[in-house]
């Protein structure tokens, strides 16, 4: 089982290495969808802070008094911007509105735009499977022209998706909310709590992965098979996966581990809001998109080897 | 039998006890299992006003969580939903099963039981218990004494505001029937609960507590003596005089901890810590804070006379955290607590100082609340400050257990006023307003006359209770230099510590001691909601002339000092009273203006809006933004790889 894991994640190192471009593109939707509203928040601390000599403290660190008068007062993406997007907290505080579902309470233009890039996404999805799956050159051409044929299904299944999420984060995660307040009623040791709520996140994040799986198989299933039916498709995602639970689970940790890797590795070189040069500005922006590319990459990681798993087993299958 | 404890409490107490405002000797006993606590008290209580007194008037709080009807849970600052899943031994109530008129010799001079009624001076509602009244067979004459025996049965509430149970750990406060406040005018001060703010009168306190025998007990006072009984409880007898309240602890979780402050001229003070063992290894960071507040304060202010405080670490959710009572106080911490930052520094030292202002300065706090909330944050700040630093931006992640440090970063706190909802919270209310008569927050969404479409914030009880007096008192420092302002708190404590004063005893003091007569100050700042907000309007600049504008944006008035520097390193200051919408100066030469400064020593501590103070010629707004837009951006990014995720 072991074997065929690593496998697969070299193959998918290699499919990757082999179709650099992907992650350039991909890394450019996701720059150039997110620079307007960047603009846009930059502009409007600009306009707070006009000719003010406060805008020399906020140069060389932060000032908490202009912080607040701005929240006080700003509206569409600027209402999304908080102290807290300094260093490590712009990814942590990603993380902890994900696993608690605060994601889905992000300002409207957050949200929104959110929604955009998933559908984005959904849409490149398609290309990028298509490269991993076949042997088509990669050209930007049969990139849009993959993510084109499977745009709709992908679409359908990010509906169908969206149900089963929308159970996990506002009917279960509710449910083990209220259960665990039952049950820690009169817990006064903060340490017994602290264990409860890291169960109710892992029980959260159990389910999580197992739709994810369902999904990620579903695509490469739809994508492998050319199969037009999303509702077979999810069928024979389910088979598959849970009969390979074992390396698909696997891999899927494996990888979701080197993400989390990554992501304490951004935690301790993160620079805070100390930065007072642009090359301070630069190098700490430069950082957070190596991290935003090492994101991409684990994503991109995930399609490729799971795509290299599937056509694996499939095959190894066919010939027994 | 009753009778002749009764008796015999009455007895050692004329042989022992001095005379003050209202003095209680009780003995009950805590039963863990069904969360009562009976016993008895008997009160000496002497009438200090001019007209006779033809009633008493009792507090009795824990009638506020009898059920959904009392006024604390309809008034619109308590959420009574956070009762929906309380159990019906969870909520409590006070009962009176005798109160018995006494002789000074202890002998039963009427049963008034059955004169018992429940009053409600403050809102009419009639389901509300918290205030009993029983008419006297005969007026107490101005100077006279009275003597009563209450037998009384307290059940303890789930803890939802500052007392009650939660597991084995019990939070004792404003649990017994408690006297209000006979003043002077012939009138009872006898407020239904409605807030968590208190009044009463001085007095002495002989207090038995009898709970489970290995239960640690934390109490009002010092410990006299220590009794093991046969049933296997243990009977623990506190004693203090010259205090207004009498708070208790009990838990067989507690691990205790002592340590003694000592200073050059100020009385040493035991300071025992009981602390829950989840923050075992933060009890130096308590006494550390415990040591400020009692070294500052005693310097700057008074010093603490009764040579012994306890300091209760409270249970996780217990609701008891962050409270004052005498010689006692709840401090606050988490399990994971960075260091460097300033919690439980801050809560600790804000506690410890509300036996200055509170303690020993006891204000009404019903209806003057900042004149110890607002006392004891400016004071609180300034301990911060020089001892501690500012306070660093933490925030906490996964429901709250994981805080994060953000070096670097600090919160401007309550002196610094440049809070956006100033300008929606300081029209609620004006601070003159009684604190028990201020209005919760305004709803979300509603406009205020300003036409700001986002109301939030703290509403008019905080702000006018704590934040704006803090500033004020900032302010006032700064403007009459800390020597001059330090000398007036430092009266009005020496002449009021253990009184009661009102605003208007600190205004006169104010005006004694800085020789000035600052009504101007209290006119637009106390009796009013007047918001102050001067601002570098314009700079305009020829070849040969320069002429700066400043305004006055907002109603308050204060004299400002404006600061202009220019490109060939001359430096003007100007003084201008601020009464006018606006003022202009102008200034002859080739020299160009390179900054100008309104305030720049920040002695306006109630500017509302710092970033329009100054104006600088070559600002960094662009570098700023920049800076921090791309901080923002991979937050941005960050999230919207997280929703790829639900793809």
């Amino acid at each position: 089982m072991l074997m065929g894991v690593i496998e697969a994640l070299i193959e998918g190192f290699n499919r990757i290495l082999s179709a650099g471009k992907i992650i350039l593109w991909v890394y450019l939707f996701s720059f150039f969808l997110v620079l307007g509203p960047t603009l846009i928040v930059s502009e409007m601390i600009e306009e707070s802070l006009g000719q003010s000599l406060i805008s020399e403290d906020l140069s060389a660190g932060f000032n908490d008094a202009w912080y607040r008068e701005f929240r006080s007062v700003t509206k569409g993406f600027g209402e999304s911007f908080r102290f807290s997007t300094a260093g490590i907290g712009a990814i942590l505080d990603g993380v902890d509105a994900f696993l608690s579902g605060k994601i889905f309470q992000e300002t409207l233009a957050v949200f929104f735009l959110g929604i955009l890039y998933l559908v984005i996404w959904v849409f490149l999805s398609g290309g990028v499977l298509h490269f991993y799956n076949t042997n088509d050159p990669v050209t930007f051409g049969h990139f849009m022209k993959g993510a084109g044929i499977y745009f709709f299904r992908f679409l359908r299944l990010a509906v169908i998706a969206g149900l089963f999420y929308w159970l996990i984060y506002f009917h279960l995660l509710a449910f083990l909310g209220d259960l665990i307040q039952e049950h820690t009623r009169e817990v006064i040791d903060e340490r017994v709590a602290f264990l409860w709520m890291l169960a109710k996140y892992l029980v959260v994040l159990m389910f999580l992965i197992f739709v994810n799986l369902i999904v990620d198989y579903t695509k490469i299933i739809t994508v492998t098979k050319r199969q037009r039916s999303v509702f077979l498709a999810i069928v024979e995602s389910f088979r598959f996966v849970l009969g390979n639970v074992g390396r698909t689970l696997s891999l899927y940790v494996v990888i979701g581990l080197l993400g989390v890797f990554f992501l304490c590795l951004y935690g301790l070189l993160a620079p805070g809001g100390l930065q007072h040069s642009w090359i301070g500005v630069i190098w700490a922006l430069a950082l957070g998109q190596i991290y935003i590319l090492s994101r991409i990459w684990i994503r991109l990681l995930f399609m490729a080897s799971q795509s290299a798993l599937c056509r694996t087993i499939s095959f190894r299958q066919r010939l027994s | 039998m009753k009778g002749v404890t009764g008796l015999f409490f009455v007895l050692s107490g004329l042989l022992f006890l001095p005379l003050r405002g209202a003095d209680y000797q009780m003995e009950v006993v805590l039963n863990p299992e069904s969360k009562i606590i009976s016993g008895t008290e008997v009160i000496r209580w002497t009438n200090k006003a001019s007209f006779p007194a033809n009633d008493l008037q009792f507090h009795l709080y824990y009638n506020a969580w009898r059920d959904r009807q009392s006024s604390f849970l309809n008034s619109k600052r308590v959420v009574s939903k956070d009762f929906d899943d309380w159990r019906e031994n969870e909520w409590s109530y006070n009962e009176i099963n005798s109160l018995v008129l006494l002789s000074e010799e202890g002998i039963e001079i009427a049963d008034l039981t059955s004169q018992i009624e429940y009053i409600q001076p403050d809102d009419n509602n009639s389901y509300d218990r918290t205030v009993m009244r029983v008419m006297l067979p005969q007026p107490i004459e101005p100077g006279g004494t009275i003597v009563i025996s209450i037998e009384f049965i307290s059940k303890v509430p789930r803890t939802f505001a500052r007392t009650g149970f939660r597991d084995d750990y019990f939070f004792i406060a404003h649990w017994f029937p408690k006297l209000g406040v006979f003043e002077k005018e012939g009138n009872w001060n006898c407020h239904q609960f409605i807030q968590t703010e208190f009044f009463s009168n001085f007095g002495t306190y002989d207090v038995k507590l009898t709970v489970p025998e290995d239960w640690l007990v934390g109490a009002t006072g010092i410990q006299k003596d220590y009794q093991k009984n046969s049933n296997g409880t243990a009977t623990h007898h506190y004693y203090q005089e010259q205090v207004h309240d009498f708070t208790w602890t009990t838990s067989p979780y507690f691990l205790e901890y002592k340590k003694r402050f000592e200073h050059s001229f100020l009385k040493p003070v035991d300071v025992r810590l009981l602390l829950m063992p989840d923050h075992k290894g933060q009890q130096d960071r308590y006494f550390a804070s415990t040591l400020a507040a009692l070294k500052y304060y005693g310097e700057w202010f008074g010093e603490y006379p009764y040579g012994h405080l306890t300091v209760i670490d409270p249970a996780y959710r217990s609701r008891s955290g962050g409270m004052e009572y005498p010689t006692l106080f709840t401090g606050g911490t988490r399990w994971l607590n960075p260091l460097g930052s300033n919690n439980p520094e801050e809560v600790t030292v804000h506690e410890a100082g509300h036996q200055f202002w509170y303690g020993m300065v006891a204000n009404n706090e019903f209806e003057d609340a900042w004149l110890d909330e607002g006392f004891n944050t400016y004071s609180t700040e300034r301990v911060m400050l020089e001892v501690f630093g500012p306070n660093p931006l933490v925030k906490r992640y996964l429901d709250g257990f994981i805080p994060i440090l953000f070096k670097g970063m600090y919160e401007s706190g309550r002196t610094v006023s440049g809070l956006g909802n100033f300008y929606s919270n300081l029209k609620l209310d004006t601070m003159s307003t009684p604190s028990w008569r201020y209005g919760p927050a305004a709803s979300r969404g509603g406009k205020h006359a300003a036409g700001r479409d986002r109301i939030y914030g703290p509403g008019a009880y905080v702000l006018n209770s704590y934040t704006k007096p803090a500033l004020m008192f900032f302010t006032l420092e700064r403007y009459l230099g800390w020597e001059t302002f330090q000398k007036i708190l430092s009266t009005y404590f020496e002449q009021w510590k253990f009184n009661h004063p009102l605003p208007q005893d600190f205004f006169d003091i104010t005006n004694q001691i800085s020789g000035e007569d600052l009504s101007w100050f209290w006119e637009q700042t106390y009796f009013s909601s007047n918001v102050f907000d001067y601002a570098v309007d314009s700079v305009y600049s020829t070849d040969d002339s320069q002429e700066v504008i400043i305004r006055r944006w907002g109603e308050g008035v204060f004299p400002v000092e404006i600061v202009i520097t220019f490109d060939d390193g001359r430096i003007v200051e100007e003084k201008w009273q601020g009464t006018e919408r606006w003022v202009s100066y102008g200034y002859q030469g080739s020299a160009q203006i390179s900054t100008v400064q309104v305030d720049p020593k920040r002695v306006l501590a109630l500017d509302v809006n710092l970033t329009n103070n100054s104006w600088t010629s070559d600002p960094s707004s662009s570098f700023a933004a920049r800076k921090w837009s791309f901080k923002w951006l991979i937050w941005l990014q960050n999230l919207m790889e997280l929703f790829v995720f639900f793809s």
